[in-house]
């Protein structure tokens, strides 16, 4: 439940210039940039017309284009569920002995860079890869048998890879709160476990599961990294297509702008979609007991050995390809088999320059570190910032405009700094600044999106207390607000920087000689085939992200134990699910949006209150202001 | 606040990676890691103290130029000069006005290149090898089932089994599209389309093919017809077979130019000179493995032996490409889907 | 000291304070009493300067302070939740507001928390305290900048029964030794009947009556003023007769003597009267007893009296259904909103 709309206490003028510091940044970071992309794709000749529009999508290669994007976007939704939602049943239903465990590691694909998950796949499944020698050596095979990599089908894996983590999260927890009385009530009613199963229990999941699809929808069509290295030149989104023709293939700007229309417009679309059809969907639930899990080893009932038929492959397809990436960094590939070797590391830390990557490898983790770091701290005062002007000023209108860059791709984000950096004033700026930027942009909603509802849960009175006692508006944010918020921004900026580290889409677009990313550079050591290399900076990537996201996890449950039921907060803020926080995180920002949000937000409820708390639709109402007031 | 600034003041300083000092050479990645750059760096830096010669060759050729027009149009790029531009890809860097004329009094080493390899008359671009495109296959794929001509590309056999590079962003991938047009005429669409089902991947460009082609990972690969002397000299056996299809193989002449925003002309012609130099050309055949374009070069004896000279040469000059190539590549784009 | 003016606040559609006029002299203590609802937090709220009213004025020491910000009002505020900084300890919590001001900031804190009673906490941090305790140091923290004011927000309500009988006589000593002036906010009657020096009871977002306790207890003006402090009992009728400041009131057919209070002859008023002061036992007036409370030193009886409730209080049991014979020794005539 969002608070009430906070008296403007600080005059008018403290107000504006607060909201004036994150519109004056969006203005010349996001909005100017995205103009230029809207004229680009919308003016002929100083004219507005859609015959640009018109001519890609009269295009049948941009038609392709947008069928494939839709086309592995379904089919990776699919698959994820096929893949989650047996994980997200068997961590509801069993017991056994690393469970807490299996159950964190699923939020691990969120925060791995997807770059490196391309590059397990190609050591992992390609037709002389990892499984496929396995496989012969088992088998005596003459032929590879796993011919995945260079089809869809290597797309889509990776999509669910990705995601299929994510509909066991979120089918383990609308499970786990499903009432077990009703399943009970069912049997009593003379219904068969089967039966009950699909009356009752399938019915109380559909609304999770569709919100899940829809999810997983949304991020694989805008997915840039994994089609983009494991595509092919067949196999290409239209988000790789912008990339493509910004910057490689024929060097077509205004064809760039075309098609970053199309794809944010096909995003918006599919989105409002899946609204459509998933919002109306809305089952209250909840009961008083969780659902009771049972041993999973049990001498009684053998069958259930037969997870294991879903269990080793799921975990041949999770812990495979990361396998293969550490394991190949440390070895040196031989003519009689490998020998174990740091050889690739030392590559990696050399400060030499090489071409393939336009970058000595150092400087490129070096950059990536300063970038993420840069990203973090700018992306964390304008969270901060966009958080205070939204709490004080309670504008749709503002909101959307100070959220804007979430309805927008990375690859739409990078196009327009691309543009921008051609000009003043963003032309004086260093390369290494665009990727700033760009990254700023992408992460600065999520620390809004973690911070809003810890500073909604706030006793107002604490700063109110330090203003009456003299502190000026700031000085009680300095010395109250920020301190208490403390772990809950430093989580958000662990996040910011782990997910900064892996970005590679608007990398993609900005790097340049001397601007390169640790992921832009695992991808050209990928397009080389320098795999040692790849693997070691990878293994590197990875290793640093994952440092980030444990500081953000445990930043987060720190917080929590230490002050308990929170001194100063009025409510426990539902920080525990950071997962599907992130992951609804990813959904546009849109009125409409807004209500699947709030659908999905309605699934996750865990401690009575929804995650989303800034997002709530309803305004607090006068006589609730009245009570609050008085109370 | 401090330590923000200190951040801000580290992020300016890494800005200036390419400083004026150097000099900055676009090139295609096949050039730089199989070719004779670092001895073209050594030359050139011995040559010019002073001037840090930087190698910037994350892509194709195709990919790279297409890189630097992007660049060009944005006002923003490090490069000096382009190294690996082709018959195919010259009409569009010409019509994008991405070169410079070369002065040829600069450059005297031009004199041994013979006249026939000057693709460009408007002397823009001048050539440093050549050689030809065919297919290369490794010793897993079955005798009979050696390609000898396109229809037999074409064999089910082979589902699965071919590597090709992507037009749009190689120059080989480029050289073979316009080998079916060369071959097919008006309906290379059709043998395109058959030829689908047969191929692996298109990779983006050479160098990943060959790689993947070595790996294992395919038989049969587009790639150029030395391929049997390199297998021969560095491994000690032909183990790779170079295979012209109906007698034909597609002539590639690579060339190099010196970029319009360049702010030294002067090191560029110095670059070119000695890239035609002798010393470097001789190296041309067994690190490249393309025949050299200086005239008075000669070849190892094993290159000129295992070397394939196609019986029908195919070459498609840049006035027969210039304004048909966009068509070209947006009727090949368009086949991907089918 | 401190005075409002014609003060109004609106939330959307609600009125939380309307017309609202109020001084607090220099050391003085005021209750503002009233039910929850009632606008007297938003009074204290705009007085601080975290509200802003839509009309009226705010004067301290005389200047008009309406649109200063909290920080330069130089007032104290003490929360209901105490609200105090759990990532601060005592004595910082205590010093916060002297950081802001010169002066020796330690001896200040001892001298506020040995005030307080609680010399010795000033490491502790606030959730290592007792309910009690952390009043007292918000109590400090209120007090350590010297404000010219100190605004208390209900701050004994989060406090068990004992407990805050305890601290209400401890606050009202502390306040007067320290000759602070004071704006108590309270629901509670008897907490601002004890505490403080005038009580000014708020209903709707108005002031019905600002009048010392007693002369609130016994003369209130308005049927609400009358059964907000402490039980009363109110019955309709009609003066009959006035002479000088007394008067008669006639109720289902009983003339009943009271005080006139601002009645005219034929006024239909209420009588009021409170519990304890009914004579039990005799008199010319009998009512059926309906209810017995036994409440530990008394009996509280509920009684009717020709259709009307009646409240009395008794020293001896008495059963229910059962007769009761009484006299009124003391009524006022009140008049009806």
């Amino acid at each position: 439940m969002a608070g009430p709309p906070r008296q403007l206490t600080g005059r008018g003028a403290a107000g504006a210039a607060l909201a004036l510091l994150p519109l004056l940044f969006l203005g010349v970071a996001f909005f100017w940039p995205l103009w230029d992309v809207l004229r680009l794709g919308l003016q002929v000749d100083g004219r507005w017309t859609g015959e640009r529009l018109l001519a890609a999508l009269s295009d049948p290669y941009v038609r392709r284009l947008i069928l494939f994007t839709v086309e592995q976007a379904a089919l990776s939704a699919l698959l994820s569920l096929g893949l989650g939602f047996p994980l997200g049943w068997f961590l509801t239903r069993y017991r056994f002995p690393g469970r807490g465990l299996l159950r964190a590691f699923t939020i691990v694909p969120f925060v791995l860079p997807s770059i490196t998950v391309a590059l397990g796949f190609v050591l992992f499944f390609g037709r002389s890869g990892h499984l496929n020698r396995l496989l012969m050596g088992l088998f005596g095979l003459g032929e590879p048998p796993i011919r995945v990599l260079y089809t869809l089908w290597a797309v889509v894996l990776a999509h669910a890879f990705y995601n299929a983590p994510v509909v066991a999260r979120f089918v383990n927890s609308a499970w786990e709160r499903a009432d077990p009385t009703l399943v009970e009530a069912a049997r009593a009613l003379g219904a068969g476990r089967f039966r009950a199963f699909a009356t009752v229990t399938l019915p109380l999941l559909l609304p999770t599961v569709l919100s899940a699809l829809a999810l997983v929808f949304v991020l694989c069509t805008l997915s840039f990294s994994i089609p983009l290295a494991l595509g092919g030149a067949r196999y290409a989104t239209v988000e790789v297509g912008v990339y493509l023709y910004a910057r490689g293939v024929v060097a077509s700007f205004p064809r760039a702008a075309a098609l970053a229309l199309l794809t944010l417009g096909l995003s918006l679309a599919l989105t409002y979609l899946h609204l459509w059809g998933g919002g109306t969907f809305s089952a209250r639930q909840g009961g008083v007991r969780t659902a009771p899990t049972v041993p999973l080893l049990s001498r009684e009932r053998p069958g259930r050995a037969l997870w294991l038929l879903y269990l080793i492959p799921a975990a041949i397809v999770f812990l495979g390809p990361i396998g293969a990436v550490v394991a190949d960094s440390f070895l040196h590939p031989a003519p009689g088999g490998a020998a174990p070797t740091l050889h690739w590391y030392r590559m990696i830390a050399s400060p030499a320059w090489n071409p393939f990557i336009e970058s000595s490898p150092l400087a490129a983790v070096r950059t990536s570190l300063l970038v993420g770091g840069g990203a973090t701290g700018l992306a964390l005062v304008l969270g901060l910032s966009v958080s205070a002007v939204l709490r004080r000023v309670r504008s749709r209108i503002l909101e959307t405009i100070l959220m804007a860059p979430l309805a927008v791709s990375s690859v739409v984000v990078g196009l327009a700094l691309l543009l921008a950096f051609r000009r003043s004033p963003l032309s004086a700026l260093g390369g290494e600044w665009a990727i700033v930027l760009a990254h700023t942009l992408i992460v600065y909603p999520f620390v809004v999106r973690a911070i809003r509802p810890l500073w909604d849960a706030l006793d107002p009175a604490l700063p109110e207390a330090a203003r009456t006692l003299g502190a000026s508006p700031f000085a009680a944010f300095r010395t109250v607000t920020l301190p208490l918020l403390g772990s809950g921004v430093l989580a958000a900026g662990a996040f910011a920087f782990a997910l900064s580290l892996g970005e590679m889409t608007a990398v993609a677009m900005l790097s340049g000689p001397g601007v390169m990313t640790m992921p832009m550079a695992i991808y050209h050591f990928l397009g080389s085939r320098d795999f040692g290399a790849a693997s070691a900076m990878a293994t590197v990537l990875m290793a640093t992200t994952a440092l980030a996201a444990w500081a953000w996890d445990r930043a987060g449950s720190r917080w929590l134990s230490r002050t308990g039921a929170p001194a100063g907060f009025r409510r426990l803020p539902d920080s525990a699910e950071p997962v599907e926080r992130v992951a609804s995180g990813f959904m546009p920002n849109h009125t409409a949006v807004r209500r699947l949000r709030k659908v999905v937000a309605d699934r996750l409820r865990r401690y009575g209150e929804p995650i989303h708390s800034t997002t709530d639709p309803v305004p607090a109402s006068a006589a609730d202001k009245h009570r609050r007031t008085h109370g | 606040m401090k330590r923000f600034i200190g951040l801000v003041a580290a992020l300016t300083l890494t800005t200036s990676a390419v400083a004026a000092e150097q000099f900055v050479v676009y090139a295609s990645r096949s050039f730089v890691r199989w070719g004779p750059a670092s001895a073209i760096e050594r030359a050139f830096e011995a040559a010019h103290p002073g001037v840090d010669l930087v190698w910037v060759a994350p892509a194709g050729a195709a990919e790279m130029l297409s890189r630097l027009i992007a660049e060009l149009s944005t006002g923003r790029t490090d490069a000096d000069l382009f190294l690996g531009v082709t018959a195919g890809s010259l009409p569009r860097a010409l019509a994008e006005g991405v070169f410079r004329p070369f002065d040829p009094d600069l450059i005297p080493n031009l004199a041994f290149v013979p006249d026939d390899l000057r693709v460009d008359p408007s002397g823009h671009v001048l050539p440093f090898d050549h050689g030809y495109i065919a297919f290369v296959a490794s010793p897993a794929l079955a005798e009979d089932l050696l390609p000898r001509s396109f229809a037999d590309l074409l064999r089910p056999e082979l589902r699965g089994k071919i590597i090709l590079q992507d037009p749009r962003t190689s120059e080989t991938g480029l050289a073979f599209l316009l080998w079916t047009i060369a071959h097919f005429g008006e309906d290379w669409s059709e043998f395109w389309r058959a030829l689908l089902p047969n191929l692996l991947t298109i990779t983006r460009g050479w160098t990943e093919a060959f790689a993947m082609f070595e790996a294992g990972e395919a038989p049969l690969v587009l790639s150029y017809s030395t391929d049997a002397a390199y297998a021969y000299i560095t491994a000690g056996e032909a183990k790779y077979r170079v295979l012209t299809l109906d007698g034909e193989a597609y002539r590639l002449v690579e060339g190099l130019g010196i970029v319009r925003t360049t702010r030294r002309p002067d090191l560029a012609h110095a670059f070119i000179d000695i890239v035609l130099s002798p010393e470097i050309q001789a190296l041309i055949p067994t690190s490249q493995w393309m025949f050299p374009v200086h005239s008075e070069v000669e070849l190892p004896p094993d290159f000129a032996r295992l070397a394939v000279v196609p019986e029908h040469p195919v070459f498609l000059g840049p006035g027969e490409v210039a304004e048909l190539l966009d068509d070209w590549i947006s009727r090949w784009q368009a086949l991907l889907g089918s | 000291m401190v005075e409002v003016r014609g003060l109004t606040k609106r939330f959307g559609p609600v009125v939380a304070v309307e017309d609202l006029s109020l001084a607090v002299a220099e050391g003085e203590i005021l209750a503002l009493l009233g039910p929850s609802g009632c606008g007297k937090t938003t009074v204290l709220r705009i007085v601080a300067g975290l509200e802003r009213p839509d009309a009226g004025r705010v004067l301290l020491a005389g200047r008009d302070a309406t649109e200063w910000p909290p920080e330069k009002r130089e007032v104290g505020l003490v929360f209901q939740s105490y609200a105090l900084f759990p990532h601060l300890t005592v004595g910082a919590n205590v010093a916060y507001g002297l950081r802001f001001r010169r002066g020796d900031r330690k001896r200040r804190v001892r001298e506020l928390l040995d005030l307080v009673g609680l010399a010795g906490y000033e490491r502790r941090k606030p959730h290592q305290l007792s309910a009690g305790q952390q009043q007292r140091v918000a109590l400090a923290r209120a007090l350590a900048p010297e404000p010219r004011i100190l605004l208390l927000d209900e701050p004994l309500s989060a406090l068990d029964a004992a407990l805050r009988k305890e601290l209400r006589g401890e606050l009202r000593a502390l306040l007067k030794r320290i000759g602070m002036t004071a704006l108590y906010v309270t629901h509670d009657q008897e907490e601002a009947l004890a505490l403080a020096d005038r009580v000014a009871v708020m209903r709707d977002g108005r002031l019905e009556q600002v009048a010392p306790p007693a002369e609130l207890y016994q003369r209130p003006r308005t049927p609400f003023a009358a059964s907000f402090l402490g039980r009363a009992n109110l019955w309709p009728g009609r003066v009959v007769s006035v002479d000088g400041d007394r008067a008669i009131v006639e109720v289902a057919g009983e003339r009943i003597p009271a005080e006139r209070g601002e009645a005219l002859e034929g006024d239909e008023v209420l009588l009021f009267f409170r519990p304890e002061w009914v004579e039990v036992g005799e008199g010319p007036l009998a009512a059926e007893i309906e209810s017995a409370d036994y409440l530990g030193d008394r009996w509280e009886l509920r009684a009717r009296f020709r259709g009307r409730s009646l409240v009395v209080l008794t020293q001896e049991e008495r059963r229910p259904a059962g007769s009761l014979r009484f006299s009124i020794r003391l009524a006022r005539a009140v008049q009806h909103d």
